[in-house]
């Protein structure tokens, strides 16, 4: 065991911290769920593309550094303690790109990860349906041969920021006669393309983050199926793998967050909030551990697989945590509307996306622990 | 950056899980409630021949002169068998309080001594009954005066007089209880899933109902998250580096309730059977709530933390 950093792992901390602390926003930007917020978030991530920084991981021909997990770990510490703008290609480049990664020809690779690295394309995923939420295998939206491509039809919702993105991605039923996980194809498809049809929904915080997505007769060419015809579901599978697990929220979102709650517990003195704050600061750390461990098996070739979601769960009620605990300690000024209400309100999301906790909890208790289905 | 333990620190470990699960079977540790000699009996044995309980010792001194990193994943196998007896006082505590020239060292590496220790960490001398040396801060001339233990396996005894701090032995030891409580933990949340899936009621194995697949998801949870924690705090004390108080206090901290949280879910999950003394669970339970407050109760922990996190600025 060695929880030391390499003075090259050293050197990219201080590159990165230096180059924040000279890029980074002074003030927040505006909500990337508004027009506005959307395209100046856009516009930082050209700068950390610019830099080489918007997609550390990647492969130097896609805009990356092929840069270790250890590292992206390093770079992501330094970006959120830095309280730079949240990532708005967040849904392509944690999402799909890990995906496409693996299962894209060289053509799509090509096509899509470079204009995804600087968000000249940003994406939006396109999962739940109204009638399939948790129970995702159970979507109805079509796709059906046409010529060499594709016709989608069907309706897709609860797609963040859809409204301002450029590309979708989601599953489709290609198989009229299957049932469940078989007969689903995925497909890749522009946000504009003819007959289909973004249509916001307003959230509990007044913003349009959310819309849905209708397709009618929406044609897509062969060259935007994504992995094989009829294996949607384990092409998908992979990429909600990487998303419940080590890719979307790294630790250092959450110890950013513990430090400013710890910053509210020091100028207290109510010991009750103080000693939930240690402890919810010594959460934040427990995951970040728990994150070193996973990268450690990872590299030794053990596959992170369903325990992703124990990560999930305890990222998601963490976060809720810190933030409660936070309003707790600003007393009145909680009624206020600034960071932290900000911030609570996009917690109380975690537990319901990206699979919800209790989705999550099944998985745990059937497929970690092997209890009956 | 690697956070992983070595072969030789997971062979460790995986040779003490097999070891006893031949030498300290549930009988042993249900036997220690009413037999003395079996807080060092075979179990015990098994360990010194090991060469465990001389794990801390200094090499020169017959001991195997190992780290905390190289022992902490072996205390949770031994917390996951529940053995009795008084071995943190005796493994991990007493080689860091004895004067290095002491006699008793070869003795403990070989297996041949007992110890107890009194603290202001842990006031109570575990198993003094059956210690061959008690470790006090001053010379105790009064005899020990035994105290009700909620563990029948684990008996407590007092002493008249001041307590002193036990400064890095109280440390170490906290972290091989923290371990202990891991395994225990484990323990009690595979004894829950095993059971759930045998017990049928309205025609279905319990186990597929999911109230009693969050509840034993939680726990798993808790395991999960305390375990890197502890694991941490071994290699604070193994390289320190000016956050071993607060490593340390962490793992004592979340390993006690994340074993609390498996105790009260493997009683909720087994029902009124668990309640009983026929099924070997409550064992299993007792130990849980008797090693939540040895080495540094939950609040002095708290306290600790309280010190390190919020006086000064990190």
């Amino acid at each position: 065991m060695d929880l030391t950093f390499t003075p090259a792992q050293e050197a990219l901390r201080a590159e990165v911290r230096e180059w924040l602390a000279a890029n980074a926003p002074a003030a927040p930007l505006p909500s990337m769920d508004t027009a506005e917020g959307f395209a100046r978030h856009r516009a930082w991530e050209r700068r950390l593309a610019e830099a080489r920084l918007s997609v550390l991981s990647w492969p130097a021909e896609y805009g990356g550094r092929a840069a270790g997990l250890v590292e992206w770990l390093i770079f992501e510490e330094e970006y959120w303690a830095a309280g730079a703008p949240g990532r708005v290609s967040q849904n392509g480049i944690f999402l799909l790109a890990p995906t496409l990664l693996h299962y894209g020809t060289p053509e799509q690779k090509a096509r899509f990860l470079p204009k995804m690295a600087t968000a000249e394309e940003v994406w939006a995923q396109a999962w739940s349906e109204p009638e399939a939420g948790s129970d995702l295998a159970s979507l109805r939206a079509t796709a059906t041969p046409d010529g060499d491509g594709w016709r989608l039809n069907g309706q897709k919702t609860w797609s963040s920021r859809a409204v301002f993105a450029d590309w979708g991605f989601g599953l489709f039923r290609s198989d009229p006669e299957s049932q469940r996980h078989h007969g689903l194809t995925y497909y890749l498809f522009p946000l504009d393309a003819p007959g289909l049809t973004v249509r916001p929904i307003a959230q509990l915080d007044g913003e349009t983050g959310f819309a849905e997505i209708f397709f009618d007769d929406v044609y897509v060419p062969a060259a935007q199926v994504l992995g094989g015809v009829g294996e949607g579901w384990n092409v998908a599978m992979a990429t909600t793998s990487s998303e419940r697990g080590l890719t979307l929220r790294s630790p250092g979102r959450f110890m950013a967050v513990a430090d400013r709650l710890l910053a509210l517990a020091r100028a207290s003195d109510d010991q009750t909030l103080q000693d939930a704050a240690i402890r919810a600061w010594l959460d934040a750390d427990a995951y970040r551990l728990h994150t070193w461990a996973a990268v450690a098996r990872l590299e030794e070739g053990v596959e992170l697989g369903p325990a992703s979601s124990l990560m999930k769960v305890f990222w998601s009620e963490l976060d809720l945590r810190l933030h409660e605990l936070a309003l707790a300690l600003r007393g009145p000024d909680a009624a206020l509307a600034d960071r932290w209400m900000d911030g609570f309100l996009f917690a109380l999301a975690g537990p319901i996306y990206a699979g919800t906790n209790e989705i999550q909890r099944n998985i745990i208790a059937e497929r970690v622990l092997g209890l009956p289905r | 950056m690697r956070f992983a333990f070595t072969r030789d620190q997971r062979m460790l470990a995986q040779t003490v899980a097999e070891t006893l699960a031949k030498a300290c079977p549930p009988a042993l540790v249900r036997a220690a409630r009413t037999d003395p000699s079996v807080r060092r009996g075979d179990a015990w044995t098994a360990l010194a021949d090991l060469g465990l309980l001389g794990a801390a010792v200094p090499e020169h001194r017959g001991g195997l002169g190992l780290t905390p990193l190289d022992t902490v994943l072996a205390w949770v196998e031994i917390g996951r068998a529940c053995v009795p007896g008084p071995l943190v006082e005796t493994a991990v505590a007493a080689p860091l309080l004895l004067p290095e020239g002491s006699p008793w060292l070869e003795r403990i590496a070989v297996g041949e001594a007992a110890a107890s220790v009194r603290c202001a960490e842990n006031p109570y001398l575990l198993d003094a009954d059956i210690a061959d040396v008690l470790l006090l801060p001053e010379e105790a001339t009064a005899s020990p005066v035994e105290a009700p233990s909620s563990d029948g396996t684990r008996r407590l005894f007092t002493v008249a007089g001041e307590t002193a701090p036990g400064g890095a032995a109280a440390d170490h030891a906290a972290v091989a209880v923290a371990a202990q409580l891991l395994g225990l933990g484990e323990h009690l949340l595979e004894s829950a899933v095993a059971y759930a899936g045998q017990r049928r009621q309205f025609g279905k194995a319990i186990g597929s109902f999911q109230a009693i697949k969050h509840l034993l998801a939680d726990t798993a949870v808790k395991l999960t998250f305390a375990t890197p924690v502890v694991h941490r705090a071994a290699y604070s004390l193994t390289y320190p580096g000016g956050h071993t108080a607060r490593d340390v206090s962490a793992a004592k901290v979340a390993a006690a309730e994340a074993a609390h949280h498996a105790a009260r879910t493997a009683l909720q999950v087994h029902g009124a059977i668990g309640y009983t003394d026929e099924l070997d669970l409550h064992l299993w339970l007792s130990r849980v709530f008797a090693l939540v407050p040895a080495w540094g109760d939950p609040g002095l922990h708290r306290a600790r933390l309280r010190a390190v996190l919020l006086d000064a600025p990190r």
